[in-house]
């Protein structure tokens, strides 16, 4: 069993790496480098359906059957599910602050926060910091790659959907949830979703239906917010006098 | 031809106090007009008003203390130049009406929020002002404006949520209508009229 699991991590990590080599450079330098274009819109119009079909009504229905502290409760509990993943990966990042917040929250919310319902450690102002496997590999030197639209999975690069695939071979519950049980935290992570879907469904409704052009918008939307994040500063172009151009 | 290097050093010294003293000025003015920008939506996010009055508040804070004619001339991109001045005032008028209401729309999540200045600073010639929004039991995130002097009067051109280029998202936004419209500008302010 051991050894089973062993293989298949680092088979996963082995294509993993091989993807990453085969990431598209972009050449051109451009802001927005997207030369699967034809192919991502296709997968963002199903995306869109999907949400259309499936994922509206059921979060509306979820959010108007389920009473507020309940939806919290059970968003807060998946987001201390996703803590060991994000704490490895600070580690990864040699972020040993970040490491030891997340530490700090993961501890407080498992503990006095009952298994995670309660999100003790934000009153106490300990926000911890979200991370991933695309920041590792970012952190690694690994250039984003070209945008990639993944169906269920949205807005990506080809970076962050190599993150994707390490973040599933890592699965820190193997074990812990036994049984029946191991399907709690995928449920979990797919109410929490549904939580978010009502929650900022005016920012997410704005985008996907509003917009005369929904992909373009997810995608410079989703770019522009991975990078600062990454970066934690704005792009140099941006600082360009408006009244010097002209 | 001592005293001509002590008068050379003072004129020197004061020079380089002027320009540090302007400098400072500016610096010092781009982030007091942020600082009340964000006093003034502190205020809306936290007044109990119905959100057709925080759409009108917000346009009110865009029209004071930001350029929207140059926000308007960016998100136009290339086809403000082939733009009769007409339509260019039109279009700044629909613009500030569809931009008020699509934002004024996500202030209801800021509700409760409390928004402070951190932090600004002088990038080539123009400046960044840093701010904090703080959500109850939410991790809080950055808003970032662009002030430019226009004339010597610092005006805000442009802000970053999290990052998001709002005036680049709005070019797009904006050329992605206007080609539905197959370039027509008229057609284009017509549709903005009708956000709502």
């Amino acid at each position: 069993m051991y050894i089973n699991i062993k293989i298949t991590l680092s088979m996963v990590i082995l294509l993993v790496v091989l993807a990453l080599t085969g990431c598209t450079s972009n050449t051109t330098n451009a802001v927005i480098f997207d030369p699967y274009e034809q192919n991502n819109r296709k997968i963002h119009s199903f995306n869109k359906s999907l949400d259309k079909t499936l994922l509206r009504p059921a979060s509306n229905t979820y959010a108007a059957i389920i009473p507020e502290p309940v939806i919290t409760g059970v968003s807060n509990f998946s987001s201390n599910l996703e803590l060991p993943v994000m704490i490895l990966n600070n580690l990864l990042q040699l972020d040993l602050e970040g490491a030891s917040t997340n530490t700090g929250r993961f501890l407080i919310n498992s503990s006095v926060g009952l298994i995670g319902i309660f999100d003790i450690a934000s009153s106490l102002q300990i926000f911890g910091k979200n991370t991933d496997f695309n920041e590792t590999l970012y952190t690694y030197g690994i250039g984003e790659g070209a945008y990639t639209e993944l169906p269920f999975f949205s807005s990506n690069t080809e970076r962050s959907s190599a993150g994707l695939v390490l973040n599933f071979a890592v699965n820190p519950y193997k074990g812990v949830f036994t049984g029946a049980r191991d399907i709690i935290p995928v449920s979990a992570k797919i109410l929490d979703l549904m939580g978010k879907r009502h929650k900022y469904s005016d920012a997410i409704e704005g985008v996907l239906y509003e917009s005369d052009d929904s992909y373009a918008q997810s995608r410079q939307i989703y770019l522009e917010r991975m990078r600062f994040n990454l970066k934690g500063k704005l792009d140099d172009r941006v600082y360009e006098d408006p009244y010097e151009s002209d | 031809m001592n005293q001509i290097k002590k008068l050379f050093g003072f004129c020197l010294l004061s020079f380089l106090l002027i320009t540090y003293e302007v400098n400072a000025l500016t610096t010092k003015q781009a982030t007091k007009l942020i600082s009340s920008l964000v006093e003034d939506i502190n205020l809306i996010i936290n007044s109990n008003k119905s959100p057709t009055y925080m759409y009108l508040d917000f346009k009110t804070i865009l029209t004071k203390y930001g350029d929207t004619k140059i926000m308007a001339q960016k998100v136009l991109g290339i086809d403000w130049r082939r733009a009769t001045v007409k339509q260019r005032l039109d279009f700044q008028k629909a613009f500030e009406h569809y931009i008020s209401i699509k934002y004024g729309k996500r202030f209801r999540e800021f509700l409760g929020g409390v928004i402070t200045v951190t932090e600004s600073r002088k990038v080539n010639s123009v400046f960044e002002v840093i701010s904090v929004v703080e959500l109850a039991n939410q991790a809080p995130f950055e808003v970032r404006w662009l002030v430019a002097s226009k004339d010597g009067k610092p005006k805000m051109f442009n802000l970053f949520i999290e990052g998001i280029n709002v005036s680049s998202s709005e070019k797009t936004e904006i050329g992605a209508m206007l080609d539905k419209r197959k370039g027509n500008i008229n057609q284009l302010i017509t549709h903005l009229w009708e956000t709502n």
